[in-house]
């Protein structure tokens, strides 16, 4: 049975079959929310609990011609924003020894970083901006396709695309910041820097 | 995870502490943006038929050739401005609102605008010809 199957018995009043959905989702979900407000457990744990809450109580929005794993991502990404503003979150830091879930290894490569660098890869993410961070997070690690994070974050397919680009470029650049040009004495001896 | 997140919920479920609201509360606000989209469209079609409607009785063209300067002064003191802006916000308002339709969210903006602007032309150009018609 697909999770759109589910939703509609759900929908239809068969009420204990979101233990199915919760099943599925919870760790998701947790995995997603925790990569992006990279707060600790607890405080993970009642987000999530939030989000599937409030999916329930929002379920009959539900269209079942559509994937509703990106629906209950729409949610979470929703209940994220609060969370930040709420919270008046701008800089998110990283907790020694924490290990962002799921597979760089693609994301390694494409920004030419060194294979297994991990570490490093870990607090260049958590030093984007949250909308690239969003869809790096989704595409990289939630394996999501452009169609779907264009469903989550309600942005248009194309600017996926250009975003993950960005994304990426910035990555690169905080991971490999620009060496400081040497200085050079001029004719009476200062010290300046070429252009 | 430390927290039973799926026992928790199914307890408060089962209690009715938490409810599904029903499908008709989302069919209502989607129709009700639909609406107002709708209305936002149709102002800003009524909006720019007045500025039609206004060059039709000033004819600048004419009254620039006649009076020159005074025409001039004439024309931009007796624009309607509060319509011109009242269309801006119309067809911004509309384009926004598109957006938060069905999946035009998937859109680019550009299409988006180029939308509301055809829609708003037809529209005018309907409300021009009934008009024309009810003139006859």
């Amino acid at each position: 049975m697909n999770d759109e199957e589910i939703v509609i018995e759900v929908q239809s009043g068969k009420k204990e079959k979101y233990g199915d959905i919760i099943g599925r989702y919870q760790g998701k979900l947790y995995g997603y929310l925790k990569n992006l407000t990279n707060q600790k457990e607890e405080e993970v744990e009642d987000l999530v609990e939030e989000v599937l809450v409030t999916a329930y109580i929002n379920l009959q929005s539900f269209d079942s011609k559509k994937k509703f794993s990106s629906w209950i991502f729409r949610v979470a990404h929703n209940k994220a924003i609060d969370y930040f503003k709420k919270k008046k979150i701008k800089t998110i830091y990283i907790e020694d020894g924490e290990e962002i879930i799921g597979d760089k290894q693609k994301l390694l490569e494409e920004i030419e970083i060194e294979k297994e660098d991990f570490e490093k890869l870990n607090e260049a993410v958590e030093k984007l901006e949250l909308k690239y961070r969003e869809v790096i997070l989704l595409y990289y690690f939630e394996d999501k396709s452009y169609e779907e994070i264009s469903d989550i974050l309600h942005i248009p397919t194309n600017n996926v695309g250009v975003m993950l680009y960005r994304g990426k470029e910035k990555l690169k650049k905080i991971l490999n910041p620009p060496a400081l040009r040497a200085p050079s004495l001029d004719k009476e001896g200062f010290k300046t820097i070429s252009k | 995870m430390k927290k039973n997140i799926k026992k928790e919920i199914l307890t408060k479920i089962g209690k009715k502490e938490i409810r599904m609201k029903p499908k008709w509360v989302f069919k209502a606000e989607k129709e009700g943006i639909r609406g107002i989209w709708l209305l936002m469209i149709l102002a800003g079609a009524v909006a720019v038929s007045m500025i039609y409607y206004f060059m039709e009785i000033y004819n600048p063209g004419q009254l620039l050739s006649d009076y020159g300067e005074i025409g001039k002064d004439l024309l931009l003191t007796d624009f309607p401005y509060l319509w011109l802006l009242g269309g801006v916000v119309f067809l911004g308002g509309g384009a926004i609102l598109l957006t938060k339709i069905g999946d035009n969210y998937r859109k680019p903006i550009k299409k988006i605008i180029l939308a509301t602007a055809i829609t708003v032309a037809g529209l005018t150009v309907a409300m021009i010809l009934i008009r024309g018609l009810l003139k006859l």
